[in-house]
């Protein structure tokens, strides 16, 4: 037999009110994470090609599906409806669609993330960051591939690359941070309350909806401007614009600063809150 | 007598020569050694009684005249026979001498009760002058014509509710209410049994010494007592009471510091074990300057939560002739460390609350476990049984972190891995990609799966069809698959939920053998099994979980066969 012995671990002592591990040193900390992602990366790639079992295309699905879509989307635009002004272009709907399907998917499952997803990460003790960082990384990695379809279409449709691009990656950041908010607080309440993952899709349609995702956010009347502008993706969209579209850097850092400090403030509450609580979370699962 | 004031290391290493004393029964010499003189003179009455069964009476008298001027008997009894104090027959008049199924019978010189499988033969005294508090002692031998040992039990009544248990004598091992278990050898001959209940304790002697001293199971007033011999297979076996004295507690003032310090550890450790009696047992033997030190040493344990017993041990073992320091040794550390342990879920979905949860209250919960408490050493295979919805998965996923408790503490030295089949294997992937899937969920790195692929893949014996789609293996290649991988990786505590009924002969015999090498790498294993096989011959201890409680921890054979009476 080849044994591998696994790092002795110090004690844990379980009582009703959760479970002590010893304090980590800073060292100890980052080898961890970095052991997290490296098997949040295993795990994702395993995710892919469970997801693609059976199919002749296999993990191409990946990058098909997607261009199917933004495919769609450009001759419904281009050809069937004729659409005309700046806001209606393909390039328009479809760069905020590219990034809000992101948010949707992430928002609209994290009632289910415990039940789903977190019930096998506590049965193994393998302990929830994992979790998370499985499921942001494997949206993350959805999302380049989504946006190197949407890159090829913009080309195509006559948009130029520039640096400008470059401004994506802290946008993706602002918007990432704020949708883990999201999901940590919603995937604490979603395992209490069950009701929630029913009404999580519409309240993700709607806010579609009331994004400048399908239009400019200049429609949007002076006087509903300060409630508008509350929306973190009042923000984030139209900085994608003009980063993509425009050619030109975001004008909205402020704002985008804003919404990500407030994330990230929102995630270190819910992370707080979720070691608390996530032990008794285990009895509804 | 010493003071009380040794460093605290030779405190302990004189307390470890007690009870390595204490516990090879050499307590004539310990008890010598301190002066104390009637337990030596007992041990001797006891020994002529297992030279030869015509000694048996000349014994019980001589041991109950020792027990009297120790003042170990009270001034009157209520019930007497044997030792010269009254007739067998009259006591068969006297008392309800009933059988179930079979008579017992006067012989002159004891009361002898028979049975034969499955018939049971029942001593009864159906009336107490006092059911709070009362103590007997009884001489008595079994004759075990066909080399059978039968089940004996000490019940108490309590009007028309049903019997509590006190004693079983089975396999020649002695089982206190359930909990606790002691060797007690019957080929030996006869052997004097104690029993005093006083108030809401229990004190148990065998031939003199003290194996048993707790709070009972019920609190309320016992109104008669049983006797019960239950046959079992293997041929006729009779049981003889040479002498049988009931009365009230012998109260002496020794007996008045022994019940405190019970009480005082009773309410401590409600699940008191077998070092609390030999705790007790050297307080027994302290000589009477000493008892004013035991008083004191109680005082100032409760005030300050100390381990005052090892200071007493300590004092006892600084009387023992010779003997080495060594003898002590450094207690083991367990690996897992459980402690009243209980486990409630809610009952109703709809009882839910995410207010509730915050503030750490729930309604209408059912209890899944209650009162598990146990330790696992290095070594250890520790096999866990009981009936379908016992709770045994429930406590291997608390012990794991899974599901909370709500009662108790669990401390686990290492990283548990709980193994369950199909746990953690996904359908639409390879056996080979499953290895690495399964080896990232028991915590190591993608490097260190790659090591043991090739050894998982040749002890599974699942061959070419490593590259083919888990959800195409049986059942026995997916047991196979994943008991390769557990015991390929060495976790310190390894969790095996129904794992190893399936595969083939061929396969089990092969697994056991790994799981034995395993073992010697000096882990912990629990089992969770339906079958007794694995539990009666790989299991060092054994979990009987009855009905959501700790019915026995100890003995596989004694859990076993607890179980199998059960069911």
């Amino acid at each position: 037999m080849t044994a591998t012995k696994t790092e002795t671990r110090p004690q844990m002592r379980i009582t009703p009110a959760g479970i002590e591990r010893p304090a980590l040193g800073i060292g100890q900390r980052i080898r961890i994470a970095l052991e997290i992602i490296e098997k949040a990366y295993q795990i994702v790639r395993f995710n892919f090609k469970r997801e693609a079992f059976g199919t002749w295309l296999g993990r191409l699905w990946l990058v098909i599906e997607p261009a199917l879509q933004a495919g769609s989307y450009y001759f419904l635009i281009k050809f069937v409806f004729g659409l005309k002004g700046a806001d209606t272009t393909f390039g328009f709907f479809f760069t905020a669609i590219t990034f809000w399907r992101s948010h949707a998917v992430l928002v609209s499952s994290a009632p289910y993330f415990y039940l789903q997803r977190g019930s096998l990460y506590v049965q193994h003790n393998l302990g929830l960051g994992l979790a998370y960082t499985e499921l942001v990384l494997q949206e993350l990695i959805l999302l380049v591939l989504r946006f190197a379809v949407l890159a090829v279409f913009l080309v195509v449709s006559g948009v130029s690359v520039g640096w400008s691009w470059l401004a994506i990656v802290p946008i993706a950041i602002v918007q990432f941070t704020f949708t883990l908010a999201l999901v940590v607080w919603l995937s604490m309440a979603g395992t209490t309350i069950k009701d929630l993952g029913k009404i999580i899709g519409h309240v993700v349609w709607f806010w579609w909806y009331m994004s400048p995702g399908l239009y400019s956010a200049v429609r949007i009347p002076d006087w509903a401007r300060p409630v508008y502008d509350l929306n973190p993706f009042a923000q984030i969209i139209p900085s994608l614009h003009q980063a993509l579209l425009e050619g030109r850097m975001p004008d909205r850092w402020w704002g985008l600063l804003q919404v990500w400090a407030i994330s990230l403030m929102l995630l270190w509450l819910g992370w707080k809150m979720l070691r608390q609580v996530s032990y008794r979370l285990t009895r509804y699962l | 007598m010493n003071d009380l004031s040794h460093s605290p290391d030779a405190v302990a290493v004189k307390a470890g020569e007690v009870r390595e004393a204490l516990a090879r029964g050499d307590c004539a010499r310990l008890a010598a050694g301190l002066g104390g003189q009637w337990p030596s003179a007992l041990a001797t009455a006891l020994a002529k009684a297992r030279g030869s069964s015509r000694d048996v009476a000349g014994a019980a008298v001589e041991a109950r005249a020792i027990l009297s001027e120790s003042g170990r008997l009270g001034e009157r009894a209520w019930v007497e026979f044997g030792a010269g104090r009254g007739d067998f027959a009259e006591a068969v008049e006297k008392t309800r001498f009933a059988a179930a199924d079979r008579l017992g019978m006067a012989t002159g010189t004891s009361l002898r009760m028979a049975a034969s499988k499955g018939e049971r033969s029942r001593f009864i005294i159906p009336d107490l002058a006092d059911g709070a508090s009362f103590e007997f002692h009884a001489l008595i031998s079994i004759e075990n014509i066909h080399g059978v040992t039968p089940v004996l039990a000490l019940r108490l009544l309590h009007g028309p509710d049903p019997e509590e248990i006190v004693l079983t004598f089975r396999a020649n091992r002695l089982l206190v209410g359930g909990m606790v278990e002691r060797e007690l050898d019957w080929s030996a001959g006869a052997r004097l049994l104690s029993v005093a209940v006083s108030g809401e304790t229990l004190r148990v002697d065998v031939d003199g010494v003290a194996v048993w001293y707790a709070p009972r199971r019920r609190s309320d007033v016992a109104t008669g007592i049983n006797l019960d011999l239950i046959g079992v297979a293997g041929g006729e076996v009779a049981v003889d009471v040479h002498w049988f004295r009931l009365g009230p507690v012998a109260r002496s003032m020794l007996d008045g510091h022994l019940e405190a310090a019970g009480h005082i550890f009773a309410d401590s450790l409600r699940a008191a074990g077998p070092d609390l009696a030999l705790d007790l047992e050297a307080y027994r033997l302290l000589p009477t300057p000493g008892r004013a030190l035991v008083a004191g040493a109680m005082t100032r344990a409760v005030a300050q939560a100390t381990a005052y017993p090892e200071h007493i041990l300590g004092q006892l073992g600084a009387r023992l002739d010779g003997g080495g320091a060594e003898a002590a040794g450094e207690a083991p550390e367990p690996i897992v460390r459980i402690e009243d342990v209980a486990v409630e879920m809610p009952t109703d979905a709809s009882a839910k609350s995410l207010i509730g949860l915050l503030r750490g209250k729930q309604k209408a919960m059912l209890s899944i476990l209650k009162g598990v408490s146990f330790s696992a050493y290095s070594g250890d295979i520790i096999g866990i049984i009981g009936k379908n919805g016992a709770g045994k998965s429930t406590l291997l996923r608390s012990i794991i972190g899974s599901i909370p408790i709500s009662r108790g503490s669990i401390v686990i030295r290492g990283k548990p891995v709980l193994l369950r089949p199909g746990a953690g294997m996904q359908q639409e992937l390879t056996g080979r990609e499953n290895i690495l899937l399964a080896g990232l969920y028991m915590g190591l790195t993608p490097r260190e799966v790659d090591e043991i692929v090739d050894d998982v893949i040749e002890f599974s014996e699942i061959g070419e069809h490593i590259d083919r789609p888990y959800q195409y293996y049986s059942d026995g290649m997916r047991a196979r698959l994943i008991f390769s991988l557990a015991t390929s990786i060495s976790p310190e505590l390894l969790m095996l939920d129904e794992l190893l009924g399936a595969g083939d002969i061929g396969f089990q015999e092969k697994a056991a053998r790994r799981l034995d090498t395993f073992i010697r790498n000096a882990k912990v294993v629990f089992v969770v099994q339906h079958g007794t096989d694995f539990v009666m011959t790989r299991c060092t201890k054994c979990l009987y979980i009855k009905d959501g409680r700790q019915a026995y921890f100890g003995d596989p054979r004694i859990a076993v066969e607890m179980y199998q009476s059960d069911i």
